[in-house]
């Protein structure tokens, strides 16, 4: 029965993680199969089917209800104030809770009077005030964090601005006792700040309160891409150490098991909610309050039931938790853990070489999940774990809560001891942020794709079953060597794809086209992207403001799994074309970088190359005349000559045959270029013309258009952008020439994908 | 609560217990053999440097009972005449303590013939690692008096759990009192009467056989039941039993 119950949470999470791949219906059969050929009971196996078939439909109705019922067109709101205020920079946001429906609230907020004030915002406030609802942005490029879904995975489907809001605008409501203990929570996030010295605060607010945003963003980064975050988040460990401390001190109290027990039952869900209720908090209480249960209860357990049990309610209360990487990560490692204990336990004796092995398991187990939404790996990730879990959980977990106690009674004496901790910490975090600075150990893989990660998973489970056995030299080695096999092919994978591809990223108001030639044979990014940032006062700042070198460019390359750039071409100086090529210098290797041949003059276009220069990437200034071929493609540099006096015109443009097509790939070349480049080379007639200056009139001339007479533009360029672009005589030029037109503010990220001589053009939006 | 909680009791001491949460019990690859791993542990495997004929452990035994790759007993069988390369081999499972000693004078003496589940899957390992897979099954049989006072046959039963076909050929003689009664000298002083008789219309020419039985002790039994195998043409004879006494 407990397997049944164990093999339903398995089968629970394949019905709801059915409806994003098909791949998941495919295990259900294999399972069945497999079932079928063990000669298990019929009735068996159809329960399991029909817990699929249940969870597969119960996801299925809610999905259906999940769906806005606020009119786009509403103007006054009322409601609530459902997690805690956050503000970062001159942004407010919450959830916002009216009678209807949840909303994402967003306010800039205009003065750092009113954002002072509005520091006083508390959860289960009750605003009333006059708003627009938009919609999240729909994802636009492939691979990388999907906004709109995220939102709509929490009920969420507009995004509240308010026209004005101030403090004014909320008054206290009869606090819920929810509202009061995250109220509680707010309240302690902000003691932190002043138990903890600066250094420690981050880590403290995260460690004791699962509050992640006081942590500096270098140093989360730094945790993040060396495999540490999860130290970050609250979980099982800490759930472990404060039940028993609180049980210890009832019993020195005298109060009797059974009672310790009871009371311990009610204060764990309010400790969920005190430390932010994320996925991982709820699967560590709800295992901690089945497992005093059966002990208040005096039943046994199988470690298993727990683990199940907390699943399955954590799916019957709210499905879309299967697709949060927090919740998956913590039900895969820890019942991996639990699963492996008994092998480890018996074959090992050394408690160093059980921690080595336990840390192992759990490396494998998340890796494919890491990979997949992270799409790198960090070598240094086992040993750093080692190192550190063992100094949090043991050293600076118990430390900071007996601080975070003490400081109740004297702040003094609090602070004395905190400092205890400040060295060692700090000495942590600034190894963390050297060795992410210079990406050590980073493996970049790409994005797994779901058969790959079943078969990272299938050779995961195939090297622990061999594990468990007798363990002979061959045995295992085939099995590692098999789990090997499957990384390894992931990480070759542009080595082995025969496509070629032409993507124009949706990177705003600007430009960045990757050019992946087939079996990887060359891979060039045109521009980067750039955000314009303002030099905003102090107040105003973002944590982490959004860059799009930073947040599009860079990861939408590491998700497809780009090592290496051999060509950076940078066609000129212009920030919405180069300015994320900062962020890409820093994480990406490149063995080649272009740049137009003439004077340099801009601040932007000199620090680029002074930072290329000290990463010691060669630069090549290109000019007409430059070019080279690969088997089946070649590349033409048709301009800069060398003595244009614009920037716009001192654009590198190249030319291209590749995939059975001819492309003119322009920068922001502009009418006095275009000519020039049409006296030149009178004769070029392209198939693709990614338009000049994101559509604007100064580029794409009708005399240009006619000469080189493309069958489709491109046209990269910003939703709502405050030129105007495109330009609506471009637009009517190149409808005159039966050009299809393709624009990123409408179509998200255009992609050509191409085998030898044919290929399609694709677009994610639309 | 026993749904609940995926409590088992123990076939052997009756306690409760939990199958190991594993990873092969949650791939269905555990083989639930019915025992507490308490008692699963109080057996102990034969592992090690073994006696190449009998199967017995030479790590603990004294210089002066092992010479080479044999121990003393098997020596002194290989010199006897008439019984050098009788037996080419035997393997056991379990060093033979006070534990299985117990648990197979249950099965045998109170007939709890069911106790035997838990050797299945170590015998089955052990026939399939150390013998060809062409042989012959043979159970050692008992007496016909014998089994009317247990009845069944507790070598039969054992045999039975390796799932390929028996051949009881053999017949016991049954004015030989009980081998668990005897010492040495007395099971010795009998080697050269035979204790066995083959069943006549079998045809054993060029095949190899292997018998089962619950334990080996002082190798008589079966060397007896191998020789009249042999004398029957069988090509060679192994032995595959529980314990090693």
């Amino acid at each position: 029965m407990t397997d049944a119950l164990n093999r339903s949470a398995v089968l629970a999470v394949l019905g709801i993680a059915a409806h994003k791949s098909v791949i998941f219906t495919f295990i259900l059969m294999v399972i069945v199969l497999y079932l079928v050929l063990k000669k298990v009971k019929f009735s068996r196996v159809a329960c399991l089917v029909l817990v699929y078939l249940f969870f597969y439909t119960y996801f299925a109705l809610i999905d259906q209800a999940n769906h806005s019922i606020v009119l786009s067109g509403e103007k006054a709101f009322s409601g609530k104030i459902r997690t805690i205020p956050e503000i970062d920079g001159d942004r407010l946001s919450f959830v916002f809770q009216t009678s209807k429906e949840k909303m994402a609230f967003s306010y800039r907020i205009p003065d750092i009077i009113s954002k002072e004030q509005l520091e006083d915002l508390k959860p289960g406030m009750v605003c009333r005030f006059q708003g627009t609802l938009q919609t999240p942005s729909e994802k636009s490029v492939p691979n990388l964090f999907d906004y709109r879904e995220y939102l709509r995975d929490r009920k969420i489907h507009w995004i509240l601005t308010p026209d004005s809001f101030s403090f004014r605008s909320c008054k206290n409501s009869s606090y819920t006792l929810v509202d009061r203990i995250q109220q509680y929570r707010q309240m302690l996030i902000q003691k932190t700040s002043q138990v903890f010295p600066a250094e420690l605060n981050g880590l403290a607010a995260a460690l004791l309160l699962g509050e992640r945003q006081q942590i500096g963003q270098r140093i989360l980064n730094a945790y993040q891409s060396l495999g540490l975050t999860h130290l970050l988040a609250v979980s099982g460990l800490h759930v472990g150490i404060i039940v028993a401390l609180i049980f210890y001190l009832f019993i020195r109290a005298g109060l009797t098991r059974e009672r310790s027990y009871e009371v311990l039952l009610f204060m764990l869900p309010v400790y969920a909610i005190l430390t932010g209720a994320a996925p991982s908090v709820i699967r560590a209480v709800c295992m901690a309050m089945i497992v005093i249960g059966t002990l208040r209860f005096k039943l046994r357990l199988q470690p298993g039931t727990a683990i199940s049990a907390a699943l399955l309610g954590m799916i019957v209360y709210n499905p879309y938790f299967v697709f949060q990487p927090g919740f998956q990560l913590s039900y895969i490692v820890s019942f991996g853990l639990v699963l492996s204990a008994p092998a480890v336990m018996n074959k090992l004796n050394h408690p160093l070489f059980r921690l080595l092995a336990m840390s192992t398991v759990a490396q494998l187990l998340s890796l494919p999940v890491v990979l997949f939404h992270f799409y790198e790996l960090s070598l240094l990730s086992l040993p750093l774990n080692l190192l550190f879990v063992p100094f949090i959980s043991v050293v600076v977990l118990p430390l900071f809560l007996l601080v975070f106690v003490l400081s109740f009674l004297s702040v003094d004496v609090s602070m004395l001891l905190a400092r205890l901790a400040t060295p060692p910490v700090s000495l942590a975090h600034q190894l963390f942020e050297i060795l992410d600075q210079h990406n050590a150990g980073q493996i970049v893989f790409g994005r797994p794709g779901m058969l790959m990660i079943l078969l990272m998973y299938a050779a995961t489970l195939f090297l622990f079953i061999r594990l468990e056995g007798i363990v002979t030299k061959r045995k295992i080695s085939l099995a590692v060597g098999i789990l090997l096999f499957v990384y390894i092919i992931q990480w070759c994978l542009p080595y082995l794809n025969p496509l070629g591809k032409v993507t124009f990223l949706d990177v705003g108001q600007g430009d960045s086209t990757l050019i992946e030639l087939p079996f990887n044979r060359g891979t060039y990014l045109i521009d980067t992207g750039g955000t314009l940032t303002f030099n905003k006062e102090p107040w105003k700042r973002k944590k982490d403001p959004f860059e799009v070198g930073k947040d599009i460019t860079v990861p939408f390359l590491k998700s497809k799994g780009i090592k290496k750039l051999d060509y950076l071409i940078l066609t000129h100086g212009d920030l919405d074309h180069i300015g994320g090529a900062d962020a890409v210098l820093s994480e990406m290797k490149i063995k080649h970088l272009l740049y137009g041949k003439g004077p340099l003059e801009g601040e932007l276009e000199k620090s680029l190359l002074k930072k290329a220069a000290k990463k010691d990437v060669p630069v090549s200034f290109v000019q007409a005349g430059n070019g080279w071929k690969t088997q089946g493609e070649s590349f033409a540099v048709l301009s800069p000559i060398g003595n244009e006096q614009e920037k716009n015109n001192r654009s590198i443009v190249l030319l291209a045959e590749m995939g059975g097509l001819s492309w003119l790939f322009t920068g922001d070349l502009e009418l006095a270029g275009e000519i020039s480049l049409l006296e030149r080379f009178p004769n070029i007639k392209i198939n693709v013309l990614k338009a000049g200056h994101h559509g604007s009139n100064s580029s794409t001339s009708p005399l240009f258009v006619k000469s080189l007479a493309p069958d489709i533009a491109v046209i990269s360029v910003g939703a709502k952008n405050r030129f105007g672009h495109p330009n609506p005589q471009v637009l009517d030029t190149l409808k005159k020439n039966r050009v299809t037109v393709f624009r990123t503010d409408k179509d998200g990220t255009i992609q050509y994908r191409f085998f030898r001589e044919h290929g399609q053009f694709s677009n994610i939006k639309r | 609560m026993d749904i609940l909680t995926g409590d088992h009791y123990c076939l052997w001491c009756e306690g409760r217990y939990f199958n190991d949460f594993n990873w092969r019990y949650l791939l269905g690859m555990s083989t639930n053999d019915g025992i507490c791993s308490e008692c699963r542990e109080s057996l102990l495997s034969i592992s090690g440097e073994i006696c190449r004929i009998c199967g017995r452990m030479l790590n603990n035994l004294s210089k002066e009972f092992r010479k080479g790759e044999l121990c003393l007993d098997c020596i002194r069988w290989e010199d006897e005449p008439g019984w050098a390369g009788v037996l080419v081999k035997n393997r056991s499972v379990y060093q033979y303590n006070d534990f299985l000693k117990g648990i197979l004078s249950r099965i045998k003496f109170r007939g709890d013939a069911v106790m035997v589940s838990p050797f299945m899957s170590p015998l089955k390992t052990l026939f399939k690692l150390e013998f060809p897979n062409d042989v012959i099954v043979v159970p050692i049989p008992l007496s016909s008096e014998r089994l009317y006072e247990r009845g069944f046959n507790q070598a039969k039963v054992l045999a039975e759990l390796l799932d390929v076909q028996l051949k009881e050929i053999l017949i016991r003689d049954s004015h030989e009192g009980k081998q668990s009664k005897k010492n040495r000298r007395e099971r010795l002083a009998v080697i050269n009467q035979s204790l066995f008789k083959c069943i006549d219309n079998v045809d054993l020419e060029e095949k190899n056989v292997l018998l089962v039985d619950d334990i080996y002790t002082t190798g008589v039994t079966i060397r007896n039941a191998a020789k009249e195998l042999l004398n029957k043409g069988a090509n060679k004879a192994y032995s595959l039993t529980v314990a090693r006494g």
